[in-house]
């Protein structure tokens, strides 16, 4: 178990797995010594403070309305609060070593795991913090070029999954206990009796992006013949790689060079929000800092709402999707046949027919000034090679030939465009395969229906998949939580998490990433794979255990043709340290475009909108297509646009709410087909006119005990044949109906005021700040800092906004989730507070993001005012927060000028069930009531960082210690470091002439600088 | 007016103010005899195996880090595993009971579970191995540990005790080198 | 000096009748006679809103301050207001028995005793909310410098911690000046005291005062010293409470004016409430010969007056906000007139402002029901005075991100409720257990008890047979 070598300060052990997936450093330990752990698990401060804090918590439920019962309770219960606390005082109780330590195991010391997120959208390449046997915190891991150590709101909210209290425990069999070996049996029975009844066996998973799963899926299906496999993704690019299979004749999506795209014109993709890729987001900001002498990129966004990539856009058109394949035929059009560009110009026949096809259609159509247009196409002609157009996976299969068509005629095929090859198995099962299957299951065809990590009944409602499954005579399911699928499925299965499983994963081009269990199981539970292995007869099982099957296939697949020069052990042992292998993925040669489909789809783009509006079932920025139901942390993350938490609303735009003659809440019938859906309204700025916004993956019926009946299932409103896609729908009728339905949104105030703490530039260099700063004071510091000095640079040209700093706050520090009543109060805990202001016209405005934390004043308004001294100043420039000295007089949050320090008006953690205790940080104080708390730059971090330094016996280097807002940043938009260390990222960064701190004029000496955002505007054009 | 009266109001003019006098004063005395700080040193409770530090540290000198493994290199000093004691105790004084129990638990792959006697509160992030390498040596904080038969607290381990040293650890701490201090800012120890 | 003693000519002209032993058996008689049903009525009143208040309190302590309405940004409400408006009630009791005492004004002899009583009162239920209002009020002592096992010390450099100071002292001075009045009275009523109890009770709490040239002199010269020591802090004490907003750099709290603002505004809503509850206890009590219309109308005065200090600060801080060009000044003054709490702001400055203008006309001056009114009014204003400073200055300061909106819950209201039970259920007590009226000091006031009106001073030495005799 010697680390392979040190690394920054984690040295990495490698993980090395016994026959049963447990970690061998706590392997030696008797199973049954899990629990007993926990012993000296509560030798690590933050347990402790957790257990104090449950014994202390109140028997009143936090609930502020005040009736009768719990009245009289408080008056009898405040008659014997003298009793309270009274004890032995000596009795420390009791302190226990475990049975034994694997080598080099101390208690209170971390060690770190590489593994991958493969359930995750994006598949994740994590790094996992264990403290005494448990997960507490992932990482991205810093050598995956995926990731480069970022990590987003999803993998960072991955360790709140693992411990989640509503996982299931055991098998179930209708409700009762069976162990493995019956229920094994019994499904292998089932399998067998119902395909000899010559019926079917319908294996539902999601896509599999694992190709040892996928071998293991294709053995599945040759011992049982009569398998039918469906693959189940409620969002996903089949449009998009339908579009290039079309426009091309090979199969394949195309991916984004964007670090050689100099202007991008994206037409409804959020590619910076939850349409995007893990390094899409690093890539495209890398091009947004001049500091980094590549030429600031151009992003051009046409879309249906406001997104986070339109809200970091240049230029930025709202257009209705109806109209936007309408939008690519024209713009192909004017590329074409006006400025006759690229080899089609050249075609005859193409331009003639062409020509015909785009009669009568003008830039207002679109809503658009000529002026707009002639700029956008400029640019785009200009950088012919070096521009690259990107449409979202909703739009139809027609724009995506559209779009191929655009990148050919620009030169970007090849170029800024790149063909990769998408493997068999990840693409989703088409609505037609959905149908078929659902008709066998009503025509009674299906004998067994296995549902691995996959929930068709609720991901599937326009299949009625609920009503089928009462046809099947055995439902199996394997998953996290008791589901849709789970509540109706005969066999239960407990489904290992990402963290407690073996895998691969080759999602990322040219890299096999692996997954390992960084951690024995919370319970007994297994991981899909390993259930579809054991359901293999004896004689059909290549390997004892899904981990050795892992191994096989790499012996006989990846060792050979990696060519490395170690032995296979090595090798592996290198793969499980590093977390992922190189591999050659064989690139597509790219191919010619085909004119009848080009002419094909521009013909079915330039048909007239028809009457009604149109309705975007949209991807959910926190809870994804629904599978993060049950994340408080992701149900509390407020929405980066609308910043609305706990829910899902209808966002319409402005004029639209006028013509409804709506306001924000008003509930709404939307009837689109045959469905309607009842749901309360969110006015949104820059939302295209006649279009309405869902959120898919709220309004879980089985969603656990934190997500069910959150917000509104818009998959409801999806038909079987599908809209203009299965995302997109036009025609669509808005009715207002009387009730009305409170929308809890954080931040309730969207305008600047014209002030200065947000500033702006453009790329030609000319700082236009919102407003210029008022006659600053120099800071009245009395303080000078001898040795360090902590600060934080936030630029705010890098951030896109996306909230991931947030999460990755809350999972470090221990922040609660207070629940929707308590957002709505105003009472959110989180640290780091994203600021979203909107300026200039309400139809399509400006957006600014500032992420908002402590500042860590030098001279702090906080410090000054705390009678009991509890918020000090650190000779190191940090305001420390003192919990244990805090008495609540919260007069330092009053006097906050950012109003960023959270004050825990009730017992949040008072609802804490097992196990979701494990998932405290023990390095942080666990907050109970009527203390404030507020970000403190991670001062155990550094604690951390010093004292591995000393005993390292070196001196602290920069980039030792860094924040989990800064480790988690996607953009790299957050650095901290040493002021005073001249040698510092931090410090160059702080003396860029974009620099500047909020409030300055207020001469309180803030210690976090934000570095102004960068605008890069036509020069035709103002913003 | 009866004479008495006048009397009481003599008496009321002399015994009032005592009264009130003696009642702050005793109270003021329980409450510094009852102060927690006095009654937590020599806290040495009873544990389940009569261990002897004075025979283990003391007699046969083993190094406290032999068994304490994290104290140089974590927060936590760690009580020893099972699987420690019995690297001695699979032939040492088999005979004794306490022993006998050792094996017991450890044949049974459980542990004993010690009575606790030093305790920090939850909010207290002491880190042994910064202190060690700094030099501090253990019986600084918790006594000479060689000599006692059963383990026993001596220093009050209160706030006070902590920045008592930590504002003069030269003073404080005997052979240690001339520009020793410790931080007293709050994080140092409460995060 | 010649309108001094006129005015004493004309202000006790109606007791030409009235005896010593008269004014005693008048102003004992509430405590010896067997309260009357309106009495216990109103104790019940107050005593149940008082219970409710104190379940409130219980409640809140064991779950939590989020029982109340106060989020983020709003941090300080309901809590905050309360103390601050209590504080202020309190004022007016020291200035009437301090600071007109010793500019010898005869007037408040009759109401200075009552006055004093609000403010111990007063004080009291104020004192209450800085207590609840923390989120761990069983660590409340840590806000007191005390050598500690910590071995640290408070922040005193915080404004909370002045406040722990001035209120704490406030209290004490009060208290014992409140007390030292007190104790010839007390004898007095010893020696009327029917039963054995009354008579052991009243000896204890008399400290054997046997009227003995000793015992006047020492007890003129406490009292006189007393009167020396309150007479600052009717100043500093809301000085010092208005340095907590002062002190800070919330736009809005930030403002020089506050300390200057804060003392009218308290001396201003102290006469306010000393008016109202003197209006119903001489009317109940048959007081009228006693408390008359001329003390009345000087109070009336004072209202007016210190009504107009409060409309020139209000004035002023718009001006400096105008006159500052700050961007976030400017925008405070605007949010506070035309934001979402206008109506508190209008209805702040109709009942400080506008209501007392009345006071201009001697008939308004001296007709009960209006300066009845305005009374109500002006307490009812200055409530929502503090409400205004601290809520909508809280809501919207600096970055319009973090703004937010305030709505008090029914645990708030409750508790404002229960406060003013606690206060009126003292003063129902106050006037069944105690003299309300100091005896001695309207004693000396009578005709017959003076050489010359000058000092009530000397006028004491006859009382002293009268007592003996």
């Amino acid at each position: 178990m010697s680390p392979i070598g040190p690394k920054d300060l984690r040295t990495r052990t490698k993980g090395q797995q016994t026959e049963n997936g447990q970690c061998v450093d706590g392997g030696e330990r008797p199973a049954a010594s899990y629990w007993r752990s926990l012993e000296d698990l509560s030798r690590t401060p933050g347990n402790e403070a957790l257990r104090a804090m449950l014994a202390d918590a109140i028997a009143i439920p936090p609930d502020p309305n005040l009736n009768r019962r719990r009245f009289l309770a408080v008056m009898a219960a405040s008659l014997s609060a003298a009793g309270v606390g009274c004890g032995r005082f000596e009795d420390r109780g009791t302190i226990a070593g475990s049975a034994a330590l694997a080598e080099g195991d101390i208690p209170g010391t971390p060690r770190y795991y590489a593994s991958t997120l493969v359930h995750y959208p994006g598949c994740f390449p994590v790094i996992a913090t264990v403290r005494d046997g448990r997960v507490v915190k992932l990482e991205g891991n810093s050598e995956h070029p995926a990731s480069m150590g970022a990590l987003g709101a999803f993998g960072q909210a991955s360790t709140l999954d693992l411990y989640d209290p509503d996982r299931l425990r055991a098998p179930l069999l209708n409700g009762k206990d069976v162990s493995w070996e019956e229920a094994d049996q019994l499904v292998r029975n089932h399998i067998e009796s119902s395909s000899r009844a010559g019926k079917f066996t319908v294996l539902v998973t999601g896509p599999v992006v694992s190709p040892t799963a996928h071998s293991l899926l294709r053995l599945f299906t040759s011992a049982y013949p009569k398998t039918i496999h469906r693959i189940l993704a409620t969002l996903h690019d089949g449009e998009r790689s339908g579009g290039r299979q079309l426009a091309f004749g090979t199969p394949g999506a195309g991916t984004i060079r964007w670090d050689l795209a100099d202007v991008i014109l994206s037409v409804d993709c959020d590619f910076l929000g939850s349409q995007g890729q893990p390094g899409d987001e690093r890539a495209f900001s890398a091009r947004r800092r001049p500091e980094a002498g590549a030429p600031v990129n151009r992003l051009w966004a046409v879309e249906a709402g406001l997104t986070l990539t339109g809200s970091n856009a240049d230029h930025r058109f709202p257009l209705r999707p109806v109209l936007q394949p309408a939008f690519l035929a024209w713009l192909l059009g004017e590329v074409v046949l006006r400025r006759k560009v690229g080899p089609l110009a050249a075609d005859g026949a193409l331009t003639g027919l062409l020509r015909a096809a785009l009669q009568g259609i003008a830039p207002s159509d679109f809503g658009m000034q000529p002026k707009a247009t002639a700029a956008l196409i400029d640019d785009l002609v200009k950088s012919q090679g070096r521009s690259a157009i990107i449409a979202g996976p909703q739009l139809p299969t027609s724009c995506h030939v559209l779009v191929a068509a655009l990148n050919v005629t620009l030169g970007n095929e090849g170029t800024t465009v790149l063909p990769v090859l998408t493997r068999p198995g990840t693409d989703a099962s088409t609505l037609q395969e959905w149908a078929e299957a659902a008709e066998l299951m009503n025509r009674d065809r299906v004998g067994v229906l296995i549902a691995l990590d996959a929930n068709p009944v609720y991901s599937l409602p326009e299949f009625d998949i609920a009503h089928g499954l009462t046809k099947v005579p055995f439902v199996v399911s394997s998953s996290l939580l008791r589901d849709e699928t789970a509540s109706a499925a005969h066999l239960v299965l407990p489904a290992a998490h990402d963290l407690e499983s073996w895998g691969d994963c080759d999602a990322h081009p040219n890299l096999l990433s692996i997954q390992q269990p960084a951690m024995r199981p919370v319970s007994p539970v297994r991981q899909s794979e390993e259930s579809l292995l054991s359901w293999l007869g004896k004689d059909e099982r290549p390997t004892p255990n899904y981990r050795e099957y892992l191994k096989l296939r790499w012996t006989n697949e990846v060792y050979p043709p990696s060519g490395a020069a170690a032995d296979f052990v090595r090798f592996w042992e290198a793969a499980l340290h590093d977390g992922f292998v190189d591999i050659k993925t064989e690139a597509l040669p790219s191919s010619t475009l085909s004119i009848p489909e080009v002419l094909d789809a521009v013909g079915r783009s330039t048909r007239k909108p028809d009457h009604g509006f149109d309705l975007v079932l949209c991807p959910s920025p926190r809870l994804h297509d629904g599978r993060f139901a049950n994340n408080g942390w992701l149900q509390e993350l407020p929405h980066p646009v609308t910043t609305q938490a706990w829910g899902n609303a209808a966002v319409v735009g402005p004029a639209t709410a006028a013509a409804l003659d709506c306001r924000e809440g008003q509930t709404i019938r939307i009837k689109a087909g045959g469905a309607s859906l009842d749901l309360p309204i969110l006015v949104g700025p820059g939302v295209a006119d006649k279009t309405v916004l869902v959120d898919l993956g709220y309004g879980r019926r089985a969603g656990g005990s934190v997500g069910t009946h959150v917000g509104f299932d818009a998959g409801r409103l999806r038909s079987p044949k599908g809209g203009v896609s299965a995302w997109l729908y036009t025609g669509v009728r808005l009715v207002a109906v009387r009730n009305r339905e409170p929308i809890i949104r954080v931040q309730q105030h969207d305008m600047a005021e014209g002030r200065a703490f947000i500033k702006e530039a453009t790329a030609h260099g000319t700082l236009l700040s919102v407003a210029t700063t008022e006659h600053p004071h120099p800071p009245e510091s009395n303080w000078e800092y001898n040795g360090h000095k902590w600060g934080l640079v936030i630029d705010l040209s890098a951030c896109t906004g996306c909230g991931a700093c947030t999460i990755a706050c809350v999972a470090e520090n221990n922040i609660p989730v207070v629940g929707p009543e308590q957002v709505a109060k105003g009472r959110e805990m989180h640290w780091i507070r994203i600021d979203r202001y909107f300026s200039g016209p309400v139809a399509n405005p400006a957006v600014a993001y500032q992420p908002m934390m402590c500042q860590q004043c030098d001279c702090a308004p906080c410090e000054k005012v705390c009678p009991v001294a509890a918020t000090v100043h650190s000779p190191e420039g940090l305001d420390e927060m003192v919990y244990n000295r805090c008495v609540g007089t919260r007069y330092c949050a009053n006097n906050c000028p950012y109003k960023v320090r959270r004050f825990n008006y009730l017992d949040y953690h008072q609802e804490v069930k097992s196990p979701k205790e494990l998932v405290f940080n023990p390095e942080v104080t666990v907050r109970s009531r009527g203390v404030m708390e507020k970000c403190t730059f991670c001062v155990q971090r550094i604690a951390a960082g010093k004292q591995a330094a000393r005993a390292a016996g070196r001196k602290l280097a920069d980039g030792d210690i860094r924040t989990a807002c800064q480790q988690a940043c996607p953009t790299g938009a957050i650095v901290f470091g040493d002021l005073n260390d001249p040698e510092s990222r931090v410090h160059k960064l702080a003396g860029s002439e974009r620099g500047y701190r909020a409030l300055e004029e207020l001469g309180i000496g803030p210690a976090v600088r934000y570095l102004a955002r960068i605008r890069n505007p036509h020069s035709g054009l103002k913003i | 007016m009866e004479p008495n009266w006048n009397r009481l109001d003599e008496h009321v003019k002399f015994y009032l103010p005592v009264v009130v006098a003696v009642a702050l004063v005793s109270i003021l005395i329980t409450g510094l005899i009852t102060a927690p700080v006095r009654r937590v040193k020599g806290y040495s409770p009873v544990q389940p195996v009569s261990f002897s530090h004075q025979l283990h540290a003391g007699q046969m000198r083993i190094d406290c880090r032999h068994c304490h493994l994290g104290v140089e290199v974590s927060r936590h000093a760690t009580v020893p595993t099972t699987a420690i004691c019995m690297n001695c105790h699979k032939a040492a004084a088999t005979d004794k009971p306490g022993v006998i129990r050792l094996r017991e638990a450890a044949a049974r792959g459980e542990t004993l579970l010690w009575k606790r006697v030093h305790k920090l509160p939850d909010f207290v992030y002491f880190a042994h191995l910064v202190h060690v390498q700094a030099g501090i040596r253990c019986d600084n904080c918790h006594g000479d540990v060689r000599r006692m038969d059963v383990m026993t607290q001596v220093s009050t381990l209160s706030m006070g005790a902590c920045l008592g040293c930590h504002r003069q650890a030269h003073e404080r701490v005997p052979g240690s080198q001339a520009n020793l201090t410790g931080p007293e800012n709050c994080s140092a120890c409460h995060r | 000096m010649n309108h001094v003693s006129t005015r004493s000519e004309e202000q006790f002209k109606h007791f030409d009748q009235a005896t010593f032993a008269q004014v005693d058996d008048d102003i004992a008689a509430p405590m010896s006679r067997i309260p009357g049903r309106n009495w216990w009525i109103a104790l019940a009143c107050s005593g149940s809103l008082m219970l409710l208040g104190m379940s409130l309190i219980a409640y809140t302590v064991r779950t939590g301050i989020g029982v109340w309405g106060n989020n983020s940004p709003v941090f300080w409400a309901f809590d905050i207001v309360n103390f601050v408006f209590w504080i202020g009630i309190g004022h007016a009791g020291t200035l009437i028995s301090a600071i007109l005492f010793l500019f010898r004004q005869p007037w408040r002899n009759a109401i200075a005793r009552f006055a004093e009583a609000m403010t111990i009162f007063a004080v009291m239920t104020a004192a209450m909310f800085p207590l609840i209002h923390m989120g761990r009020p069983w660590l409340a002592h840590w806000v007191f410098p005390y050598p500690n096992d910590m071995s640290i010390w408070v922040n005193f450099r915080s404004p909370l911690v002045w406040d722990v100071f001035a209120i704490s002292t406030y209290f004490t001075v009060s208290l014992l000046f409140w007390y030292i009045g007190l104790i010839p009275d007390l004898a007095a009523m010893r020696e009327r005291a029917a039963t054995k109890v009354h008579r052991v009770v009243y000896s204890v709490l008399s400290w054997g005062w046997t009227g003995l040239n000793r015992h006047w002199r020492h007890y003129e010269r406490a009292y006189l010293i007393l009167a020396g020591l309150s007479t600052p802090l009717v100043v500093s004490v809301h000085t010092i409470v208005s340095f907590d907003f002062a002190t800070s750099v919330i736009p809005g709290w930030h403002t020089t004016i506050l300390p200057p603002y804060f003392v009218a505004g308290a001396v201003f809503s102290g006469f306010a409430m000393v008016l109202t509850v003197l209006i119903l206890l001489r009317r109940i009590f048959h007081l009228e010969h006693l408390i008359t219309l001329n003390h009345l109308d000087h109070m009336n005065k004072v209202v007016l007056a210190t009504g107009l200090m409060v409309g020139y600060a209000y004035g002023i801080e718009i001006f400096t906000a105008w006159y500052s060009q700050e961007q976030a000044e400017m925008a405070m003054i605007v949010n506070r007139i035309t934001g979402p709490y206008w109506w508190a702001f209008l209805l702040m400055f109709s009942c400080n402002v506008l209501v007392p203008q009345a006071h201009w006309s001697r008939r308004a001056r001296r007709s009960i029901p209006i300066m009845f009114a305005v009374s109500i009014l002006v307490n009812i204003g200055m409530w929502f005075e503090r409400f205004v400073i601290i809520v909508t200055s809280l809501h919207r300061d600096y970055l319009p991100g973090s703004w937010g909106m305030y709505m008090p819950t029914l645990v708030d209201l409750g508790i404002l409720a229960g406060s003013f039970g606690m206060f009126f259920t003292l003063v129902l007590l106050f006037v069944r257990t105690l003299p309300v009226i100091s005896m001695t000091e309207v004693k000396a006031t009578l005709p017959g008890a003076q050489i010359g009106q000058k000092l009530p001073v000397p006028a004491r030495l006859p009382k002293v047979e009268e007592v003996n005799v």
